[in-house]
Parts: C-alpha cells; sequence; structure tokens
C-alpha cells in the first residue's frame, strides 16, 4: 500500500518544516509539495529530500482563494495514483510511534477514510484545551484511501473548506485513530499574531478568532501525555 | 463429638420414604460427604414426607415432615429443621427458595437448577407467582453464599435480581469420583454400528417421549444404528416400555448402569429440571458425544459442534443432531476426541479443594455466631 | 423472477444525522448479515431513526433514516410501527434487536437477540424505576413471542427468556457469533524478547472490567516485571481516554491505545494472553472470538456467551472477574508456559467452530425455515 502525504508551504524554512519533513520520511513514500510562492529557503530544502516532489506556484493563492490551493494540490497528488493520501501542513507532526504505527492503518479494509486529534501546542511540552482549543472532542480527516471512481467536488468556503474534496467527508465510515497529531502553528508568539490578523480581518466576530490573543489566565493548557511505541510491530 | 451439617432438600426420598426420587442430588450428596469427614462433620437432611426418619447406612440420617406447601418452598420443613439446628455450623439449602421463611444463622443455598415459574403450580396466578418470586428473591439474598455449579445460574441470577453477585460462588462438579474408573476402560467402538444411548429415567423432565420418538425415526433411516436404554422406569410405564422394544430388534432395555464407553451418542434432552450432570460428565470422559440441551451444566461441559451439540429437548432436534453424527463417522470422531480432552479439566481435587476453602470460612464464620 | 428483498430495522446504525456510524460489534454483525443476503441474490434495505435521510449502507444497500424519536421502556414503538407501515412487500423483515419487534410484526420476520443487557444493578434505575420496569418485561414478552424466530447469539438468553416464558422455546434458535479464522491466526512463533504480553481489547467500561483488569495490572507487574499490559479499546469518551493515557504513562509495563475491529488482528498475533473480564451485559464477544482465533488463551467473566465459547481449563479460564481472581488467573498463565500454550492452541481449534461460513450456513436454515424456501 503505498502512501502519499501531500503538503502545502509557504516561506517555511525557518520554522518547522525540516522536522515535518524528516519526520514524513520515515513511513511515507513521497511527499507531494505545492509551494505557494515562498521568499526564502524554503524550495531549497524541500528538494533537498529525495522523496518530495515539489510544484510550485509563483503567486500566492492561499491568502485569496484557500480551497484552490488545495485542489490544486490534490490533483498534483492524484496524478501519482497514489493509495492512501495523507494531507499534513507544514507545522504538523504525528507523535513519535506513528513511525511504527502508521503502516497498521494503511492495511484497514473496512474503513477508506482515517480521522486524528490534532493538539494545538502553546508552550514547547503544552497544549491548549479551553473552549474550541480542546482537542480531545474534534475529529481532522487527514487520511484517505484515494479512490478514482469519485468524482470530486470542492467547499466553496474560503476559509477552512477542508483538505480534502467533499465526497470524502460525506462517508460515514470513519476510523478515529489514536495516533496524536502535534500541530506547531500556534506556538510562536509572532505566528500567533500574524495568524490573528489574518483572521480577524476575514472573521472578524468569531470568537474562536479572538481567542487566539486570550491574555495568559485565560488560556489553559495541558501537558503532553507520552505514548509508548509498540516496538514489536517495528519491521 | 461430631459436629453436624443441616441440609433441607425437597425429595431426596419419596413422600413414604421408600425409593430414591433425587437420584442425582443423591450422588452429589455421596460425594460432598467425603469432604465433610475431612473436616469431622456429619451430615444430616430433612425433606418433605410423612413423617418418618431413616438412617441411610453409612451416609446419613434423613427426617421427613409433611408439608403441603405448593410452590416448591417447604415452610413446615425449613421450621423443623431450624429448630433441631441449634447446634448446626451451618446448613445447606439444595434451592433457595428453601430457606423460606427463615435461614440458620450460618447457611449457603446450592443453586443447580431453577424452576420456572410457569411450571410449578398448575394453579397460580399473579399474585402468587409475584410472592414466589419474592420468595426466591428472598432466599438468594438470606443466606451467606449461593453455591452455583453452572454459570447459566449466574447469569440468570444477574438478569433476574440485579445485586446478589456478591453472594454467588461457583463450583462446577466435577467428575464423580465413582464413576471415574468406569472411564478408564478403553473405548469401544461397534465395527459396523453406531450406538446411541440413553441414560436418564424414564420421565418427561428427561425428554424421554422425545428421543422415543426421534428413535423410531432414526432406526427406520439407519439400518446400522442400535439404542440401548439405560434409565430407571417408573412402575405403570414398564409394560408399555417393553412392548415398544419387543417390536424393535436393534433397541435393547438395559437394567444396568449405562456403559458408555460402548456408546457413539448419548443424548440427554432434558427440559427445565436438574441436569444430571455426573451422567453428562460421565459419558464425555468415555469419549462419547453428548447432545443435549442448552441449559443447566451442559452449558458450561459443552460448546456446540465442538464436543457436543447443543439442541432443545424436541424430536426434530434430537433427530436431526444424531442423525449427523451417525451419518458423519469424521464429525464423531472429531467431538468424541474433544469430549475426551474437555473432560479432563473436571478434576476432583480442584472440586474438594474449593470446597474445602469455603467450608473453613463457614466454620469460621459460625464461631462468630455463639 | 425478481430478488428477493430482505428488510433489517435497527436503532442507530448511523448517528440520528446519517453523518457518523460507531463501528461496533453490532454494526459489524449488520454488514455481515447483509454482505450474506447479497452473496445469495437478495437485495437488502435497512430501515433506523433518523431524520428523514436516505443514504447508502454498503454499494446497492440502502438505509432509511425514519424521523421518529421515542424510547419509552427502552423500546421504539413508533419506530417499530413506521417500519410496518413502510416496509411493504417485503420477502423477509429482520427486527436487529428484539424489542423492535414490539408491538407490531410483518409476517415473515426474525429478530436478533446480541445478548443479556438488563443484567447491571443500575439497569431498572436506567429504565426510570420499577413501573417501567414491568412495562419492558410486557414489552419484552411481546417482542419475543411474535417473529417467526428469535436467533439469540449466545445460550444464556434463551436460557433467561424460557425461564420466564417457557413456551417460546421453539422459536428461539442459538446462532453464535463469527470469527474470519482465516484472516485471524496465530504467526508461527515470532517472539523477539521474553516478555509476556497481555491484552484487554475492549471498551473502557466498568461492564467489561475495566477497574479490575488495571487493579491486576498494577499488582502483577510488581511481580513480574517482564509483564506488558496492553489496554486496547476506545472509553465512551474522551476523559476516559486521557485518564487512560495518563495511566499507561506511569509504567513501562503499561500501555494505552486501540485498533480498528481489522487492525486487532496483529495486536492479539503479538500477545500471550487475553483479558475478557466481562460482569454483564455480554454474548458471544467477537474480540473474544478473535483473540482465540488468534491463539490466545482468553481469561474471561463467567457470564453471558463466554460460556459458550470457554471451557475453564481447556481453552481459556473462566473466572468470577475479581481483581483476585484475574491476579490468580494471570500467575497461572505467567508461570506455565506450555498450559499457556496448550489453552492457546485449544482456543484456536474452538475458534474454527465458529467461523464465519459455519455462521452463515446457520443463518440460512434459519430463513429457510421462515420463509419455507430455499435460501
Amino acid at each position: 500500500m503505498s502512501l502519499y502525504a501531500m503538503m502545502p508551504v509557504y516561506n517555511e524554512a525557518d520554522r518547522y518544516l525540516k522536522h515535518v519533513l524528516n519526520h514524513l520520511s520515515d513511513f511515507v513514500n513521497r511527499i507531494v509539495i505545492l509551494d505557494d510562492g515562498s521568499t526564502d529557503r524554503t524550495p531549497k530544502l524541500c528538494r533537498s529530500y529525495d522523496k518530495v516532489i515539489y510544484y510550485r506556484n509563483e503567486h500566492r493563492t492561499f491568502e485569496r482563494n484557500e480551497p484552490a490551493l488545495r485542489r490544486q494540490l490534490w490533483e498534483h497528488t492524484v496524478e501519482l495514483k497514489p493509495d492512501w493520501i495523507l494531507a499534513i501542513d507544514a507545522d504538523e507532526v504525528f507523535e513519535e510511534r506513528a513511525k511504527v504505527e502508521f503502516a497498521t492503518l494503511l492495511d484497514e479494509t473496512e474503513y477508506s477514510v482515517v480521522d486524528f486529534r490534532l493538539f494545538d501546542f502553546w508552550k514547547s511540552n503544552k497544549y491548549r484545551i479551553d473552549c474550541g482549543w480542546n482537542p480531545w472532542v474534534k475529529n481532522h480527516r487527514m487520511l484517505v484511501k484515494y479512490d478514482p471512481s469519485i468524482t470530486s467536488t470542492w467547499s466553496e468556503r474560503l476559509l477552512h473548506g477542508g483538505r480534502f474534496p467533499q465526497q470524502y467527508y460525506d462517508i460515514p465510515y470513519a476510523f478515529q485513530s489514536d495516533l496524536r497529531v502535534k500541530h506547531f502553528g500556534w506556538m510562536d508568539i509572532h505566528d500567533r499574531q500574524r495568524k490573528y490578523d489574518f483572521y480577524i480581518e476575514r472573521l472578524p466576530d468569531n470568537k474562536h478568532t479572538q481567542s487566539i490573543i486570550d491574555p495568559d489566565e485565560k488560556v489553559q493548557l495541558e501537558e503532553w501525555i507520552p505514548c509508548k511505541t509498540l516496538q514489536f510491530l517495528s519491521k | 463429638m461430631q459436629q453436624k451439617i443441616v441440609c433441607l432438600t425437597r425429595h431426596l426420598l419419596d413422600r413414604r420414604g421408600t425409593q430414591i426420587q433425587d437420584s442425582i442430588f443423591l450422588s452429589w450428596l455421596e460425594m460432598f460427604m467425603r469432604i465433610l469427614e475431612e473436616f469431622d462433620l456429619e451430615l444430616e437432611v430433612w425433606q418433605e414426607g410423612n413423617g418418618w426418619t431413616k438412617d441411610l447406612p453409612g451416609m446419613f440420617k434423613i427426617h421427613s415432615v409433611p408439608d403441603p406447601s405448593r410452590d416448591l418452598t417447604l415452610p413446615n420443613v425449613n421450621q423443623a429443621m431450624w429448630e433441631h439446628s441449634s447446634e448446626a455450623v451451618f446448613a445447606i439449602y439444595a434451592d433457595p427458595l428453601l430457606v423460606y421463611p427463615q435461614s440458620v444463622p450460618v447457611s449457603i443455598a446450592l443453586g443447580h437448577y431453577i424452576p420456572s415459574l410457569d411450571l410449578i403450580n398448575n394453579e397460580f396466578v399473579e399474585h402468587q407467582r409475584k410472592s414466589w418470586l419474592a420468595k426466591l428473591r428472598q432466599g438468594l439474598s438470606t443466606v451467606d453464599y449461593v453455591i452455583v455449579n453452572h454459570t447459566p445460574y449466574i447469569q440468570w441470577a444477574l438478569a433476574s435480581f440485579p445485586g446478589v453477585y456478591h453472594k454467588i460462588i461457583h463450583i462446577p462438579d466435577c467428575l464423580h469420583p465413582l464413576s471415574t474408573s468406569d472411564s478408564q476402560i478403553e473405548k469401544q467402538s461397534g465395527e459396523n454400528e453406531v450406538r446411541l444411548i440413553f441414560a436418564c429415567p424414564a420421565l418427561p423432565q428427561f425428554g424421554v417421549s422425545e428421543t422415543i420418538r426421534a428413535v423410531d425415526s432414526l432406526i427406520d433411516r439407519f439400518d446400522y444404528l442400535k439404542f440401548y436404554f439405560h434409565g430407571a422406569i417408573p412402575k405403570p410405564l414398564e409394560k408399555q416400555m417393553a412392548g415398544w422394544f419387543d417390536k424393535r430388534p436393534r433397541c435393547f432395555l438395559k437394567t444396568d448402569q449405562p456403559r458408555f464407553q460402548f456408546g457413539d451418542v448419548v443424548v440427554f434432552p432434558v427440559k427445565r429440571g436438574p441436569v444430571p450432570v455426573f451422567l453428562v460428565q460421565q459419558a464425555m470422559a468415555c469419549g462419547s458425544a453428548v447432545v443435549g440441551s442448552m441449559w443447566g451444566p451442559l452449558v458450561d461441559l459443552i460448546i456446540h459442534q465442538y464436543n457436543g451439540f447443543f439442541i432443545k429437548p424436541l424430536d426434530e432436534e434430537i433427530y436431526a443432531s444424531a442423525a449427523r453424527l451417525v451419518r458423519d463417522i469424521e464429525l464423531r470422531e472429531r467431538i468424541c476426541n474433544h469430549a475426551l480432552e474437555t473432560s479432563k479439566t473436571l478434576k476432583h481435587e480442584t472440586w474438594k479443594k474449593r470446597w474445602r476453602t469455603l467450608i473453613f470460612e463457614l466454620v469460621g464464620r459460625r464461631s462468630i455466631h455463639i | 423472477m425478481g430478488k428477493k428483498v430482505v428488510s433489517i430495522l435497527t436503532t442507530s446504525h448511523f448517528d440520528a444525522e446519517g453523518k457518523r456510524c460507531v463501528y461496533g460489534g453490532a454494526e459489524r454483525y449488520g454488514i455481515e448479515l447483509t454482505k450474506m443476503f447479497l452473496e445469495s441474490g437478495w437485495e437488502v434495505n435497512w430501515w433506523q431513526a433518523g431524520l428523514g435521510w436516505s443514504k447508502q449502507l454498503l454499494p446497492g444497500v440502502t438505509i432509511q433514516g425514519i424521523p421518529v424519536k421515542d424510547s419509552f421502556a427502552q423500546t421504539c414503538s413508533s419506530l417499530n410501527q413506521a417500519f410496518y407501515e413502510q416496509a411493504d412487500r417485503v420477502d423477509l423483515a429482520i427486527y436487529f434487536v428484539t424489542f423492535l419487534c414490539y408491538p407490531l410484526t410483518l409476517p415473515k420476520s426474525i429478530a436478533i437477540s446480541h445478548g443479556i443487557f438488563w443484567d447491571y444493578p443500575s439497569w431498572e434505575s436506567r429504565i426510570g424505576g420499577h413501573l417501567q420496569g414491568d412495562e419492558w418485561y410486557h414489552r419484552m414478552e411481546k417482542a419475543l413471542s411474535s417473529p417467526g424466530k428469535v436467533v439469540s447469539v449466545d445460550t444464556a438468553t434463551i436460557n433467561w427468556a424460557t425461564w420466564h416464558w417457557p413456551a417460546m422455546l421453539p422459536r428461539f434458535e442459538y446462532i453464535p457469533n463469527f470469527v474470519d479464522t482465516s484472516y485471524f491466526h496465530p504467526l508461527p512463533e515470532n517472539k523477539k524478547d521474553d516478555k509476556i504480553r497481555i491484552v484487554f481489547p475492549r471498551r473502557l467500561t466498568t461492564v467489561r472490567g475495566i477497574g479490575e483488569a488495571m487493579e491486576a495490572a498494577k499488582i502483577i507487574t510488581e511481580k513480574y516485571t517482564g509483564v506488558e499490559f496492553h489496554f486496547v479499546g476506545r472509553g465512551h469518551d474522551y476523559q476516559h481516554e486521557r485518564q487512560m493515557m495518563r495511566w499507561a504513562a506511569q509504567s513501562n509495563n503499561f500501555f494505552y491505545y486501540w485498533r480498528s475491529p481489522m487492525g486487532m488482528k496483529e495486536i492479539y498475533q503479538h500477545m500471550d494472553i487475553c483479558l475478557i473480564p466481562s460482569k454483564s451485559t455480554e454474548g458471544t464477544s467477537l474480540s473474544c472470538l478473535e483473540a482465540m482465533a488468534c491463539g490466545l488463551p482468553v481469561i474471561a467473566g463467567n457470564i453471558g456467551g463466554l460460556p459458550d465459547l470457554i471451557i475453564h481449563n481447556h481453552n481459556g479460564l473462566l473466572i468470577k472477574p475479581s481483581a483476585e481472581n484475574l491476579v490468580e488467573s494471570i500467575k497461572q498463565l505467567i508461570e506455565n508456559k506450555e498450559e499457556r500454550q496448550q489453552l492457546g492452541e485449544h482456543a484456536r481449534n474452538t475458534a474454527l467452530m465458529f467461523d464465519i461460513s459455519i455462521w452463515k450456513e446457520r443463518w440460512k436454515s434459519v430463513i429457510q425455515s421462515v420463509i419455507g424456501e430455499e435460501v
């Protein structure tokens, strides 16, 4: 079973990209990257990985039309006819044991979509759990079995339209994996401010947007709970 | 002086005390007495009857007390036993209904079978059923422990009277020590014949009519099948039974103990009532394929189509299962082997060890009450 | 001649909105049953309570969400009646849960009992007290008396029901649950270390004996440092899962994670002992059968359908699932490798008698007896 990761990137060289690419290289077959017009060393970094297949837009699409970008990335990926597709961002990694245990998900015959819990790290070993940030109650569809017979359509929402075509969200049998995803996108205070500025312009009345810049006393954090790897599964 | 244990049962002997009525419980008591002897405890049995007292030589004394009660409780006998038990170490009630109206200070009830409330009295009406259930519940909750010999009893109690789980102890019966020597004899199958055995008394509760009707069709269909009837036959049935067997040359009416090692298939289509657990175990230990009802201790002994067959005690089901086993030698052999293998788990030592632990605790409890 | 049609009524294969399916034992049963009908050339449709949607359950199989909402006395009589009105002209109706037969039943019908679920102490308060309990009995009796056959996954349900209502006996058919023994199978000796691994492959709920199993794990690992405990199953809510994750993080010997039903295979294949210490609400557990098929000796609670699968000391151990009893039984199996392997071997042999192919044949013969012709 082949597993291709697909990832949009934009000026990631000084963020988490290296970490993410090292991590993915351990358990995926290919990493399809769509560079949304980076102006830093991102292209060079991407190309230094054997598994990366690199595509690039000269002008930034994300800020105008996220679904268009996601769609473009999807189309590049499915051209390669992978069995499974993992949609992941350049600031996300799975917990350590995924390296050994991810393969189990791909043997699955009863499920064709897999959801994960995503933990928004606020500090190096702590994630946020208050209100809409509670990672335990949300499912993020990040892994799908590619089905060429499906005619894809995409959500028209400009923000948070999803990482996959709409049809993959309509599949009711979803497996919710116990492998947790660490999301580092909020960890740096400058990132938080930048994202806040971006979203407040587009979703000014949204409570969740406002909570991005909550003062420390309003932010509830929880320490990461380590999980041991099932060593007996390592090949 | 030897200390005593009292046991209340319904009809170990018949009302008049002339013959054994409950042979299943009697063999259990026989085995149980050996453990009591280790503790230097003596057994005294109380039952319903017209006032006689008997001494079963080498076993125990039985007292009988008349009791007209028609709901399976025996308040008169219960009371009489209570009055004579001030020095008893503990009491055993053969089933929880017999605990009504009161139990001696330290007591256990046995859970060997569960009477069905629609079958105990033809004239029962709703409020009597309710009061009967209350007595049953009282029995389960009054004694120190309910010792069950099969797990379906546990499930029944859980689903019917939630909250009694802590009272229940499961001590499965073992292969009866008196029958084990018999099972040592190697299996002797007929060359060109298959032998079917019925080993219970000719009473409705053991599915005798269903078996006879099924056998009628079976011997018609398989000319290499022989049928052996080993159970006791009540007097009024003797003539009729003999006539039936006379007309069928491949059917044999035997008066001796069943010889399971000469049998291939043994049927126990027991209806609601005690399962002759020792006979079932013995049949399996002799490597026979048992076809039995899916309740009582049979559930713990048999895994359907692995080491025996589960059936409902109906003509067509006895027929269908027996026919499959008669026809299919490979299946029969596999089931017989598994039966032999699984019967090895029924160790007398394990049974004794569990009872010893329990009796030790009960003796200790008694000392608190003194 | 057109295809034969079967309609299956259930409570909730999908959630009320039809968006998600919590894929547990009952859902798997439903899918296998559907596949069996499809293989035999039938047309299958499903019905459940839902907000008026219609969707695909499997290719070619629709499921309708009937917009009714009621569960008085733990039954669904308006769902039953809506189904009765709408699912006309079928060759067979299957009531996926017994109480769905109340109050009306289509002429050719089969109900399924997945095991006793009213055997835990708080059942009466859950159902709404004593009076609703009486009403539930009344409805249960009606429900069990009306379909052509009642398929029970264990003998315990048949025992209980025929104790209450002796005349129902002929109506019951015992069809124990299934396991695909060609998929779930032991691996040839594959040990890379000398650890003994013990798996608890169930939901983290009290009826499954989670508390007792955790207590036993603590006691055992204090004495046997080379023993690992793997708790593999989801909680009813995330708090349980989080708590369990924290608990497992305390010790190098404890593991907590979960797998999809089919993903359990590779877990079982690396384990040495399986715990199914259920205290109530148990049928012929699929997990138990799958562990057995993978050659594991199972230490099981002595209730529900588990005695239908396990013979004490032959292919597993059947115990009253207290922490002390679990500790005793686990010790017995840790210290006797030969016994452990022997029980596991017998467990595999037993599981073969529950292979899904046998399950399908048994079902076909029950269907035949209800519709009066060969499937």
